[in-house]
């Protein structure tokens, strides 16, 4: 069991106003990590920069809250991509479970849901440093046939020069969730 | 896997037949998952047209080692899921089991369904004086708006 509480950054609820979630007053810098994505190619803190990244942690294995987060999120970058074409939007899905979420697991999972979605896995103490940088808590939960995670849902928002610039409720609406990423993009 | 189907259509033949269905059953649909899971979420709406409170007993997918009911609780934005003994529903009440809500989680597929295949799922629904067996066709295919 990988059990992960962090104290969160500091939140300022004043600028700029989300209703989706919260932006950070100071955006936070992410540490400098090493993972891999469905191509088996080196992922790190650099290939974040540049262009506008929604991230989000999960497993392939979670029936319900991932997918719908999957889904949402990838409606949304067809729709702000062809809104806004200069505001270049990734989403990155990082496993918990790189136990069974091998890259070619990720590769099948990427193809399925969104072949233009980046998904990350790798050493297990690389994902622990990650998701204790961005406050995500999870932790597994065993079962007779197999395991499960209670894990963090949000939707962290990453700017172009690789800082989480806010978080957002994995429960808001697509609507709320495509106008605050808007507004953060084209800030 | 062909003594299960077996078993599976053995079950049919004892549904037992009630003057009236209780429980209706409506826009069932299993979320397509990509080959290897090792578990799918299954949705729909169960209308309760009875006088009396029916909980489900059983549930049983076709293909799947078994099936269970779920909840996800999200809170703090960690979201959690559990299982739960069963699906309650008032007389004269309904429920809806949708994404990021209830579900029935289908676990360990022989083999996970195509997308636009159906799965036949069997929900056994009782109270103290009757006892429903619903057979439900789930459509498999990816979250709509
Ligand atoms: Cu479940």
């Amino acid at each position: 069991m990988v059990l992960i509480i962090q104290k969160g950054p500091i939140l300022n609820e004043k600028q700029p106003i989300l209703q989706s979630g919260k932006a950070l007053k100071q955006p936070l810098e992410i540490i400098d990590f090493e993972l891999k994505d469905q191509k088996n190619q080196v992922f790190t803190k650099n290939d974040f920069k540049n262009q506008f990244t929604l991230l989000f942690f999960g497993y392939t294995n979670c029936p319900d809250v991932c997918p719908s987060t999957i889904y949402k999120l990838s409606q949304m970058k067809k729709k702000i991509s062809q809104d806004i074409p200069e505001a270049t939007l990734e989403i990155v899905f990082i496993t918990l479970d790189p136990e069974r979420d091998t890259t070619d697991r990720l590769d099948e999972y990427m193809n399925f849901f969104d072949s233009t979605m980046i998904g990350l896995t790798g050493e297990i103490s690389e994902i622990v440093k990650l998701s204790a940088n961005l406050s995500v808590f999870f932790q597994r939960i065993n079962k007779e046939d197999g395991y499960d995670f209670n894990h963090t849902a949000s939707i962290f928002v990453i700017n172009t020069e690789a800082q989480l610039g806010a978080s957002l409720s994995p429960i808001s609406s697509l609507e709320m969730l495509e106008e605050d990423i808007r507004t953060l993009v084209s800030k | 896997m062909i003594r299960k189907s077996l078993l599976f259509l053995g079950l049919l033949f004892f549904i037992p037949h009630s003057a009236i269905s209780e429980i209706v059953v409506k826009n069932a649909w299993v979320r397509a998952a990509p080959a290897g899971s090792k578990a799918m979420a299954a949705y729909m709406f169960i209308d309760n047209q009875g006088p009396k409170k029916m909980s489900s007993s059983k549930i049983i997918a076709n293909g799947f080692e078994k099936a269970e009911v779920h909840m996800i609780f999200i809170s703090n934005n960690i979201a959690q899921m559990r299982k739960l003994e069963n699906i309650s529903i008032d007389g004269k009440e309904s429920i809806a089991l949708e994404p990021g809500g209830l579900h029935l989680m289908l676990i360990n597929p022989n083999k996970v369904p195509k997308k636009n295949s159906k799965v036949e799922i069997l929900m056994f629904f009782e109270n103290e004086n009757n006892a429903e067996v619903v057979r439900i066709e789930a459509d498999v295919r990816s979250q709509e708006l």
